[in-house]
């Protein structure tokens, strides 16, 4: 009999289990290449820690890039203190200190996630926790409602943006940028300076400017949205997302990167695009798609996967479809959640793993769509109020 | 198609051990902010998440964190020598934290449910259930996860979360090196058990 204790007190068990990386899979492939007997120990071991999961609270990127740039001011503070006192102190201090502000340079350009002025805007504005309906927000804290449902925005008239292509104008420097929040139930089209049209799809924030001005076009997705880019060679578009950037050039993609989900899938409709990984190094490790390619990034291992799909699948929400094919059960119903903002529970979770498929139309009134939903899983939708439903 | 995206990066992390980490640690008094980027990457979650354990109150976790770096590079605290950079930041975070809470309730600018909760919620993987039984068998389970101790609940966290030894984890929770040991064993043998046969005694 072997001795669970052992395995447990390995100092790479625990991390293995709860942050898995090749590196630890690696290592106990060959442990257990190594030592045979203890095999079934040890994945049993791992199966059922694994049934674990700690919900522990985490901070999104944003938060994180907030928290470590008033970090960094509050050091900057405390260096010149000290540097004050030592004024009088020789050349060589003097020359010691300059390079320590090289450093607080270098560490902003670190936490950035893209360009300097993204991450001073992304460190500069809250980001409401909870916004009660879409909106547009502003730098100085200036917020503009938009209308529930759909809503479009285009920035092709420097200066000013349409909304909802009728007569509401509103005026903005060009060098502002925008940050577009759609809560649940809603979404927008927005129209960018340059042609290139993004669809936000509910529950999805995008920050962007209202005119590119640098030598790339970058906006910060959070969420999922489509982006049919317009051409221009000279300067990339990209997208950053929490873990992921996307840079293409002229293109049609989606991208599905909701903070909640574990997984970042980019999908690929026309053209190229290539993806690397945040903190990475920019020229190793890239993924290029191809059209129809799907590629699945996994936040906790840090693993991608491509696949071929029928993108029709992954896009067709933005023309208020959804059709899937042999999907959970589970991932339908978090879309009509985020599409409806209603809440459905599960009476059995093992209702979640049914695979189905089909195309549901979200414009229909939504009983009507839990009604062939239902047909379809044969299941049953049960109503308790406005927002909350039960799946028997 | 599998690829790997940030192979350099995670194969040195298995050899970052507490050595690696007081070095960093000392880079970072000396005014190197590579060492402070360094450190707050690979804390920040862990911290943030225990952070949220003690308290619901955001704010102070935010603030108390930003004071543990500042009090760090303002005082140049020395680690001694058995201490582990993990262990002090923990324990430095927990102790700004309390300080916090006490002072805001002295000035009564705070909510009752502010207070130390040392909540651990578990969650089911949905992927690893296999069939209705082990779910109802991980429901049941869940259910006495959460009814521990709080004590419990906190050393749990550790071993889950962090490299703290069991020494460490009795320092923070003021409990014994070797009841902490017995405790972790205790809960994993139990959850071993747990699915071999259907009796639900675990802890």
């Amino acid at each position: 009999m072997n001795n669970y204790k052992d395995i447990i007190e390995n100092p790479f068990f625990i991390k293995w289990i709860f942050n898995p990386t090749i590196e630890l899979d690696l290592y106990w492939d060959s442990y257990i290449e190594e030592h045979p007997q203890e095999a079934n120990m040890i994945l049993e071991l791992k199966l059922k820690l694994r049934n674990i999961n700690l919900i522990n609270n985490m901070l999104s990127e944003a938060e994180k890039l907030k928290l470590a740039y008033d970090i960094s001011k509050r050091l900057d503070g405390v260096d010149k203190r000290i540097t004050q006192k030592k004024r009088l102190n020789n050349f060589f201090k003097y020359a010691a200190v300059a390079i320590l502000f090289f450093s607080v340079g270098a560490s902003v350009v670190y936490f950035s996630i893209g360009k300097e002025d993204l991450v001073k805007y992304v460190s500069e504005i809250k980001i409401p926790p909870t916004v009660n309906g879409p909106m547009l927000i502003l730098p100085e804290g200036k917020s503009i409602p938009l209308k529930n449902g759909e809503s479009t925005l285009d920035y092709r008239n420097s200066g000013k943006i349409v909304l909802n292509e009728d007569s509401i104008v509103i005026a903005v420097e060009l060098s502002i940028m925008n940050q577009l929040v759609m809560p649940h139930g809603s979404s927008s089209k927005v129209v960018l300076c340059d042609n290139t049209v993004v669809w936000l799809n509910a529950g999805s924030r995008l920050i962007y400017p209202s005119v590119f001005m640098n030598k790339t076009r970058e906006v910060v997705l959070f969420g999922e949205a489509y982006f049919d880019v317009a051409k221009d060679n000279n300067k990339p578009f990209l997208v950053q997302t929490s873990a992921l950037e996307i840079k293409v050039l002229g293109t049609q993609f989606n991208i599905s990167a909701y903070p909640e989900d574990n997984v970042i899938q980019t999908v690929l409709k026309k053209g190229s695009v290539s993806i690397r990984q945040i903190g990475e190094t920019k020229f190793e490790n890239e993924i290029i798609l191809k059209p129809n390619q799907l590629a699945s990034f996994d936040k906790s291992t840090k693993l991608s996967k491509v696949t071929n799909v029928n993108t029709d699948f992954y896009v067709s929400w933005i023309d208020g479809l959804l059709s899937f094919e042999n999907l959970d059960m589970n991932r339908v119903i978090k879309r009509l959640e985020r599409y409806y903002d209603i809440n459905i529970q599960f009476e059995d979770p093992m209702l979640g793993s049914i695979k189905i498929s089909g195309k549901l139309d979200l414009k229909q009134n939504k009983e009507e769509v839990f009604e062939y939903l239902a047909k379809v899983s044969t299941t049953a939708f049960e109503k308790n109020d406005e927002k909350n439903y039960k799946i028997k | 198609m599998i690829l790997t995206l940030a192979k350099s990066k995670k194969k040195s992390n298995l050899f970052k051990d507490k050595t690696y980490w007081k070095t960093t640690w000392s880079r970072f008094k000396s005014g190197d902010r590579f060492a402070f980027q360094e450190i707050y990457s690979e804390y920040i979650d862990s911290l943030f998440a225990y952070g949220s354990k003690i308290t619901n109150n955001r704010d102070i976790v935010f603030d108390s964190i930003q004071d543990l770096f500042i009090d760090i590079y303002r005082y140049k605290i020395d680690l001694h020598k058995p201490e582990s950079l993990e262990f002090y930041l923990f324990k430095a975070l927990k102790r700004l934290i309390q300080k916090k809470l006490l002072l805001s309730r002295k000035f009564k600018n705070i909510e009752e449910s502010d207070f130390f909760t040392f909540e651990i919620k578990f969650n089911l993987e949905e992927d690893y259930i296999q069939n209705e039984t082990e779910q109802i068998r991980l429901q049941v389970l869940n259910k006495a996860l959460n009814e521990m101790d709080e004590n419990y609940r906190e050393l749990l966290f550790y071993k889950f979360n962090s490299n703290l030894t069991y020494k460490e984890i009795g320092q923070l929770i003021g409990m014994n090196p070797d009841t902490v040991k017995k405790q972790v064993y205790r809960i994993i043998s139990g959850l071993r058990k747990n699915f071999k046969n259907k009796s639900l005694i675990l802890f």
